[in-house]
């Protein structure tokens, strides 16, 4: 188990990233989608709690993947 | 149309064009060919309004942000063209039907666009030294004049005394004021104005990058409204691409365009000249046109390409060059979290040229841009959690996100080449390439990149990932028609860029450069296409 490979499968699928694309574009939901700067102890704080909320789902994916049943379309 | 012609040029690049300009200036009867395909969907789209505001307010945004096909979702792994945001996408249309490639660790990016590869330029206009220019092998005394009629064509902004400048934009006296620098960047430039001696102590300087694009109106075209939209649209035409240069050449009576020409071959013919041979793509026919004499300006790889099925050399290895290409997302952190200017032009910011202390005559250089326009869902895409969560770090990080690309130089190795795999009459036949760098090579280059990022560092930098996305994907190509060295040699060409088997032919681009400096080359193509087309207007003599 290599932290590449981790990355690798944890990465959003192609439908994902086409589904948050297709967000992104529309100017009803552009607000959901622009920087926040609130400070740089804000970012800091936000990003460490984003990454320890986001771990189970890395892990998750990275178990489906190497058992071949998560389809990345990668 | 007169016939024959008294210059025919492949192409309608940088090189292209410029050779055109001259040739046509000195009143030569010039024949542009070209495949010249065009943006027929997105140009006039995009309204002229910054970026931030197109994103709160205009209902189709996403035809020209994603594209009608959705073709400005990248899919599976990063390629060489991902890049190209949709209204660019032309410029690599056809290419694999009509140009087609195939080998190990090479992956070039070709074009067939009116403007050639130009038309999707990043627009870095850096001069090569004299010893560059030497190395490469088209110095000529006075090669400085080249650079400033190009800088009088198409309009370069800059600042002539950073101290990259010395590097990267030397001597060039006609010029207009340097473009305004965003937020992120005037913070590494106050950072490495604080540590000035130290950083040129250790052989590194940073300033800005000299850009063809116009800080003031210039020539029918108008200032950068600093609108952050350079990738998606033209907005007042201030970037410069090559198709502004044929628009106007399109105006004087001795020049003539022919688009969706494919030339596929030419017999030199002695004194009666040249005479080329094209494929129509549009009826599906072959036509044929003469001249007095050819340039070729299709781009290293495809003048190559043309030449070597002329002359029906197949299987015939010859070099090709490419600068190797890094690079690093980083967070400049003394901007994180807050709140950044909106105000800003799209495109490289700032260069640092380093002069690694074993090699102090091969630069590196590395180009530094921000990110804010080029949409979040594509940095999500590489951050390794579920989209929620990568879309919030990524709104976290963004304003403070830098994209350095760092390229090094290139020479000609045993392991660098390619070939013709058949001579045909009406197609242009695969190039197969095999490019590798000799272990000693990559070893050099990432102990460099080590140094540099150190630098950075000090910059405020804070490297995220390096990545090298492989050989080919700096879309800088040359030498793979090198400057002969007076020996007996059958293939390359003469100083003057003249071919050695053929006496009517001539190359204006990179095909010729012999070296292949660090710096982008676009700026010195164009100079050294002035340079050959005074050749070709000196072979033609008084007679037109």
């Amino acid at each position: 188990m290599s932290l590449g490979s981790v990355s690798r499968y944890a990465r959003p699928t192609d439908d994902e990233i086409t589904a948050l694309a297709m967000s992104e574009t529309d100017h009803r939901s552009s607000r959901r989608f622009e920087p926040i700067a609130r400070g740089p102890v804000f970012a800091v704080a936000a990003m460490v709690a984003v990454v320890v909320a986001g771990a189970p789902f890395v892990l998750a994916r990275f178990v489906k993947g190497c058992l071949g049943v998560h389809g990345r379309g990668r | 149309m007169p016939s024959p012609f008294d210059v025919a040029i492949v192409g309608s690049g940088p090189s292209g064009a410029l050779a055109a300009l001259k040739l046509v200036d000195r009143g030569r009867n010039v024949l542009l060919l070209d495949v010249g395909n065009d943006d027929d969907r997105y140009r006039n789209l995009i309204p002229d309004e910054p970026f931030s505001q197109l994103r709160r307010s205009d209902p189709e945004q996403r035809r020209y942000f994603l594209g009608d096909r959705l073709e400005g979702i990248p899919r599976g792994q990063v390629r060489v063209g991902a890049q190209l945001t949709p209204p660019r996408q032309f410029v690599t249309r056809g290419v694999e039907e009509h140009l087609p490639v195939s080998g190990r660790g090479f992956e070039p990016m070709q074009s067939l666009a009116l403007g050639g590869l130009g038309a999707a330029w990043g627009a870095a206009s850096f001069t090569y030294s004299r010893g560059e220019l030497e190395r490469a092998g088209i110095y000529e005394p006075g090669f400085l004049r080249y650079y400033e009629e190009v800088s009088q064509a198409i309009g370069i902004s800059a600042e002539p005394v950073d101290d990259s400048s010395r590097d990267c934009f030397s001597g060039v006296a006609h010029h207009l004021p340097a473009l305004d620098l965003d937020s992120v960047a005037t913070c590494m430039l106050s950072r490495y104005h604080a540590r000035r001696e130290s950083f040129l102590r250790d052989g590194f300087s940073l300033g800005r990058t000299p850009l063809a694009v116009l800080s003031r109106d210039f020539a029918g075209r108008r200032a950068n409204p600093y609108f952050d939209m350079d990738f998606w649209s033209e907005s007042r035409q201030s970037v410069f691409r090559p198709r502004y240069l044929i628009e106007h050449l399109m105006k004087r009576p001795n020049f003539f365009l022919a688009p969706g020409r494919l030339v596929t071959r030419f017999e030199d013919e002695g004194p009666r000249g040249v005479a080329i041979r094209c494929r129509d793509l549009g009826r599906g026919t072959t036509t044929s046109f003469r001249a007095r004499r050819l340039l070729l300006c299709a781009g290293a790889i495809n003048s190559a390409r043309i030449a070597l099925n002329s002359l029906g050399l197949v299987d015939r290895r010859v070099p090709i060059l490419s600068n190797p290409y890094t690079y690093v997302p980083c967070v400049c952190w003394p901007i994180l979290g807050r709140e950044v200017a909106d105000r800003r032009h799209s495109l490289s910011q700032l260069v640092a040229i380093y002069k690694p202390e074993d090699a102090a005559d091969d630069l590196m250089t590395a180009q530094f841009y921000s990110y804010r326009s080029l949409l979040l869902f594509k940095l999500v895409k590489e951050i390794p959690l579920p989209p929620w969560a990568g879309l919030l770090i990524a709104r976290l990080l963004v304003n403070s996100l830098v994209i350095v690309g760092i390229h090094h130089s290139d020479s000609p190795a045993p392991g660098k080449n390619m070939r013709l795999l058949a001579s045909e009459e009406d197609v242009l036949s695969e190039l197969r390439f095999d490019y590798a760098a000799s272990p000693e090579e990559e070893g050099t280059r990432m102990r460099r990149e080590q140094r540099l990022l150190r630098l950075f560092g000090r910059l405020g930098l804070i490297p995220l990932s390096l990545l090298r996305p492989g050989a080919a994907s700096s879309i800088h190509y040359a030498g793979t028609v090198p400057i002969a060295s007076g020996g007996s040699e059958e293939w390359g060409a003469k100083p003057s860029g003249q071919l050695l088997r053929a006496s009517n032919v001539y190359i204006g681009d990179s095909a010729t450069w012999r070296y292949l400096p660090s710096k982008g080359l676009t700026f010195t193509q164009m100079a050294n296409a002035l340079r050959v087309a005074e050749w070709v207007d000196a072979d033609l003599g008084t007679s037109s």
